[in-house]
């Protein structure tokens, strides 16, 4: 009898308080989710994984729990995030930034705040260099890319990285417009950007992608996966024979590995592992890698206007980032706001795209650098 | 602090910055060169 009564109270007689804690946190990310909109496609599934996972006794992970079978499928062999690319590349239109190739360098620019987001987080002295360039790539601004990384430096934290880059990215609107009024004037906000549209032969755009994908894997081979199926969702895109493939990687394919990404990550947001200073800190930095990306961008514009003729907006340089296509939105916001007939769209999507670009590439490096600096060691 | 650490990060920095604007300045040369031969082969056409 005693049997019976501690195995039908058995999921209440194993709670710990930690796990109340992670019920609450889960339901917040569910909250932030529905009330507040913010990435409701990942916040919605990582919160509900972050409740199944802390449930007392649950059968969805351990040996043959769901969540489990998911995680090793999908995470562990990086299955996920390269079908997330490949989806990312067919909704990608590579060519406002093929007519304007310059804007590439603010995809470039706008990387600085992974790198020092990594020596932020190194100074703490609570992160090994692994785990610091693992929080780092939040500053990517890019989940894939986050998640890729932090799956193969700091699994421990794979919850909070994945959880503070998609948070940080929605609240982008939130978050660029004082860093950039911050660090420029009214002047330099209403410098306008001529636009000439050039004309992009279709064989470019179904090459571009090819020698992308040669020339970032010869260069870094880790990078292949990721450039690679990225490039290659772009090819089925651009090709035009393959439009009921592209229409699936857009559709069907970004939204089953969306729900089951989501759900996945929740699940290792385990309490023992997320209740931590740690997980605390790595959502501050987050923080500060998003500001880091955003003046590193309008910096670096303000930068080559010292030497340019025709001047760009330094704005422009906010846009390089990853977060597509709110931060391209925020900037040309900011744009009409100070002069209403200002219209710098295409070249801030043109920095967006490069951003996208820029994030992968910065990922792969950090993967290819991080073991080569401590092999040296 | 540990400064070794540190010195670690930085080499880490320095050459992944460096890196993502040498392979982005490739894709722009890259770029430049698809249209310029794009632009000459249209005009052959013409």
């Amino acid at each position: 009898m005693n049997n019976l009564w501690n195995e039908l109270l058995a999921g209440i007689l194993n709670l710990e308080w930690n796990q109340i804690v992670m019920f609450a946190v889960g339901g917040l990310l569910i909250y932030l989710a529905i009330a507040r909109e913010y990435e409701p496609m990942l916040l919605l599934p990582i919160g509900f994984g972050a409740i199944l996972c802390n449930i007392p006794l649950s059968s969805a992970v351990g040996e043959d729990g769901f969540l489990t079978i998911l995680y090793q499928v999908g995470i562990k062999t990086e299955l996920f995030p390269v079908l997330i690319f490949i989806a990312a590349g067919a909704m990608i239109d590579f060519k406002p930034l093929i007519q304007n190739p310059f804007m590439l360098f603010f995809g470039a620019a706008a990387q600085l705040g992974i790198f020092l987001t990594m020596l932020f987080a190194l100074s703490t002295g609570f992160f090994n260099l692994k785990e610091a360039a693992a929080i780092g790539i939040i500053g990517a601004a890019d989940g894939p890319t986050s998640i890729f990384v932090a799956k193969e430096f700091a699994r421990n934290y794979l919850g909070p990285i994945s959880v503070a880059a998609y948070s940080y990215m929605s609240l982008v609107p939130i978050i660029q417009p004082p860093v950039i009024r911050l660090l420029t004037t009214g002047h330099e906000r209403k410098i306008r950007m001529e636009y000439h549209e050039v004309e992009v032969p279709k064989v470019v755009e179904i090459i571009f992608p090819i020698v992308i994908t040669l020339i970032a894997g010869i260069i870094a081979p880790i990078s292949a996966a990721l450039v690679g199926s990225l490039m290659f969702g772009n090819l089925i895109r651009v090709s035009g024979v393959l439009a009921r493939l592209s229409r699936a990687a857009q559709n069907e394919l970004a939204n089953l590995v969306t729900l089951l990404l989501g759900i996945t990550i929740g699940s290792t947001m385990a309490a023992d592992a997320f209740l931590d200073i740690r997980t605390l800190m790595i959502m501050g930095m987050g923080l500060v890698a998003f500001i880091f990306d955003t003046a590193g961008g309008v910096l670096f514009a303000k930068l080559l206007n010292l030497f340019l003729r025709k001047k760009v907006n330094p704005m422009i340089g906010a846009a390089g980032i990853s977060a597509f296509p709110m931060s391209g939105r925020v900037v040309q916001k900011l744009a009409a706001k100070d002069d209403p007939s200002n219209f710098i769209l295409m070249q801030a999507m043109s920095a967006n795209v490069a951003g996208q670009l820029g994030s992968v590439v910065a990922g792969s490096l950090i993967l290819a650098l991080v073991p080569a600096v401590l092999a040296a060691m | 602090m540990d400064m070794q650490l540190i010195g670690t990060g930085l080499a880490v920095s320095a050459f992944g910055l460096g890196g993502v604007f040498a392979v982005l300045i490739l894709f722009f040369c890259a770029t430049r060169i698809m249209l310029a031969l794009s632009g000459k082969s249209a005009k052959k056409g013409e």
